[in-house]
């Protein structure tokens, strides 16, 4: 059975492209894997319609969006809404995934409620460190590179097929393992290793789901 | 909030607080909802007792749950 990863990547503030960048490597992964067909929204290509098209799909899919988000909304290219309570009912019975703030709270509920296995994301904004001096290139700062790893990490596992509770162990895990890194000034009273530690700490607390946990793509 | 609850509440208070203050006042936080957050404005947060500071209490104590595990 075909399956398809479909995945969203705006790019076009401050924000959006460390978020692409983040996903460079699943991306990756996902274009050398001949069992998948990979959906790649980037930019502009990153909006409503494309998306809609792309979760009329009836091949078993592993939705992943990346960009702005409330609690009602996911946000695609210029923050323009690619999901929300109007076309949820197209999450049904798949695999969602939104590296966004907030869309856990109601949206969450709403593609569950449409018949949507799983839906992971956080209860209240996504966090992390930027270098202001390196803040135009987000692939080459390294005040990210822990958010990138734990993005890495759930993704990768959503998309080798781990269940979704267990992938989300997996990244809580690594959450810790990367506190436990940065989690303390002692060493750099004056850099932002504390700084990383306490937003790696708030995503720990936000990263959540709703559905079944022993779903799987 | 009770009493007790009030009391766990103020010492939690405190300690994150004073632990915010060993970190560089002008670390900024980049947060989703195309805003940044400095350390300084963190400790304010937290020190008025708003809904944003409560939540930055909460986060602080959970990583500190993590580095003593």
């Amino acid at each position: 059975m075909v399956k398809q990863f479909l995945i969203t990547r705006p790019r076009h503030d401050r924000e959006t492209p460390y978020l692409y960048s983040f996903s460079k490597a699943i991306v990756q992964i996902a274009r050398e894997d001949k069992n998948v067909r990979l959906t790649e929204l980037y930019d502009s290509k990153a909006n409503r319609t494309e998306v809609e098209d792309s979760l009329l799909s009836k091949d078993s899919t592993l939705a992943f969006f990346n960009g702005h988000g409330d609690e009602e909304t996911v946000y695609g290219y210029n923050d323009k809404p690619v999901l929300d309570k109007e076309n949820v009912r197209l999450t049904d019975k798949k695999i969602v995934y939104a590296l966004a703030c907030g869309s856990l709270v109601r949206l969450g509920g709403l593609s569950i409620q449409s018949g949507a296995q799983a839906y992971i994301g956080y209860r209240d904004e996504f966090m992390w460190v930027g270098d202001p001096s390196t803040s135009a290139v987000p692939d080459r700062d390294k005040n990210a590179a822990p958010f990138r790893k734990v993005c890495h990490v759930l993704i990768h596992s959503l998309f080798v097929g781990a269940p979704v509770g267990k992938a989300i162990e997996k990244a809580k895990e690594e959450y810790k393992k990367q506190i436990r890194t940065y989690g303390t000034s002692e060493d750099d009273p004056f850099g932002d290793a504390a700084a990383i530690g306490f937003a790696l700490s708030w995503n720990l607390t936000c990263l959540d789901m709703a559905g079944n946990p022993n779903s799987a793509f | 909030m009770s009493e007790q609850n009030k009391g766990v509440y103020e010492e939690q208070k405190k300690l994150v607080l004073a632990r915010l203050r060993t970190i560089n006042p002008e670390s900024k936080i980049m947060l989703g909802t195309k805003r940044n957050v400095s350390i300084k404005e963190l400790i304010n947060h937290v020190e008025k007792g708003d809904d944003f500071g409560k939540k930055v209490i909460q986060a602080q104590m959970n990583m500190l749950k993590v580095l003593v595990e």
